[in-house]
């Protein structure tokens, strides 16, 4: 017999692998740089959030929960400002964004 | 009382250090604790101004509010995360990209920080650059692009908010 | 559950693999670096799992220092790509 809990922690786990696969499927697939910034920045961010989220249902009311929780909280606010950083970068190095219809780059 | 003001930022800032001393360290011995709170005193001292900068009335309310907006910022991500996925993932991937630039009328800079990483985290755009009050948005295909300047359903809810109503 | 927990972490490892391909492919400084972020990301939650594995908290710890200084990095390698210098 499995208990809820547990369950609920695979759930998650099994959700959160999901998008972290989509990311790097999207990266491999995508044609430029600001389109893979999408999948880099959004499947990451929902991925860790959820797989997280899991082990803070495993731990239980803790230290360590708090302490996962906060790492969540750090990657949200920090994953866009990164994302947002390296596509500035590329918007002023002039890389040219892909089109329908372009050459992948 | 600009005494006043001072002291009170100290000791919020102290709060916060030492909190997140104790959530770090997870000990609770005197001798842990009394190194904590030597180390918060010093931090603080050092560098009480920027953590908490100067606030107008309300901030308490502000904070609610924001802890509020978190909450359907959440689900807006994983929306946004699935549709990423869902593009990515297609056969054929349906997406149009391109490049908009649009006005916003908030003045306050932290509600323009909130409304960029906001931006970033919903379906379907990347904030690239933020001049003044101009965005310069990515949006993977033109439905997306459309909600930003014709809807602008973010920008209303940031400015609620920050009660920064155009 | 540790079972799962370790599963969890093989299959992150060839995510990893994965975005390594687009760090050695990729056209370009900026796409690298996307993938290197990934790559950081990815790594934060696998430190997560290798401390429910071995039983021991201390790798929390370091999954957070680990977030900052990825953070950090990404921030000064893309300054440095956009003026030439960190500063």
């Amino acid at each position: 017999m499995i208990a809820p809990w547990d369950l609920l922690t695979g759930l998650l786990i099994v959700l959160g692998l999901f998008f972290m696969i989509a990311g790097p499927v999207g990266l491999i697939r995508l044609p430029d740089v600001y389109t893979r910034a999408h999948a880099s920045g959004k499947c990451d961010t929902v991925g860790q959030a959820l797989i997280l989220l899991g082990f803070i249902i495993y731990e239980g009311f803790t230290f360590d929960a708090v302490k996962l929780l906060l790492l969540i909280l750090f990657i949200y606010v920090l994953s866009p400002t990164a994302t947002h950083a390296i596509v500035r970068a590329a918007y002023v190095l002039k890389i040219v964004p892909w089109k329908r219809g372009g050459e992948r780059q | 009382m600009m005494d006043k003001e001072k002291v009170f930022r100290q000791c919020i800032t102290f709060c916060v250090l030492f909190a997140f001393w104790i959530l770090l360290s997870g000990y609770l011995d005197a001798f842990h604790l009394i190194a904590g709170a030597v180390c918060s005193a010093i931090v603080t001292f050092l560098s009480y101004d920027s953590l908490i900068t100067k606030q107008k009335k309300g901030g308490v309310f502000k904070l609610l509010r924001f802890s509020f907006y978190c909450g359907w910022l959440f689900i807006e991500i994983l929306r946004a995360g699935s549709d990423v996925a869902y593009r990515v993932l297609h056969p054929h991937m349906p997406i149009d990209p391109q490049i908009i630039t649009f006005e916003t009328p908030l003045t306050d800079d932290i509600a323009r920080t909130v409304l960029a990483n906001s931006i970033t985290l919903t379906p379907g755009t990347i904030t690239i650059d933020v001049n003044g009050g101009t965005y310069t948005v990515h949006a993977l295909t033109s439905d997306t692009a459309r909600d930003l300047t014709d809807d602008r359903t973010i920008e209303k809810r940031v400015a609620r908010i920050f009660l920064d109503a155009p | 559950m540790i079972d799962i927990f370790t599963v969890t972490g093989l299959v992150l490892i060839c995510t990893i693999f994965l975005c390594l391909y687009r760090v050695i492919v990729g056209p370009g400084s900026c796409n690298r670096l996307i993938a290197a972020n990934t790559i950081g990301t990815k790594t934060i939650v696998l430190l997560v799992i290798i401390g429910y594995i071995y039983g021991r908290g201390i790798f929390l710890d370091i999954a957070v220092a680990y977030a900052m200084i990825n953070f950090i990095a990404t921030l000064a390698m893309a300054k440095y790509l956009e003026k030439g210098s960190v500063c």
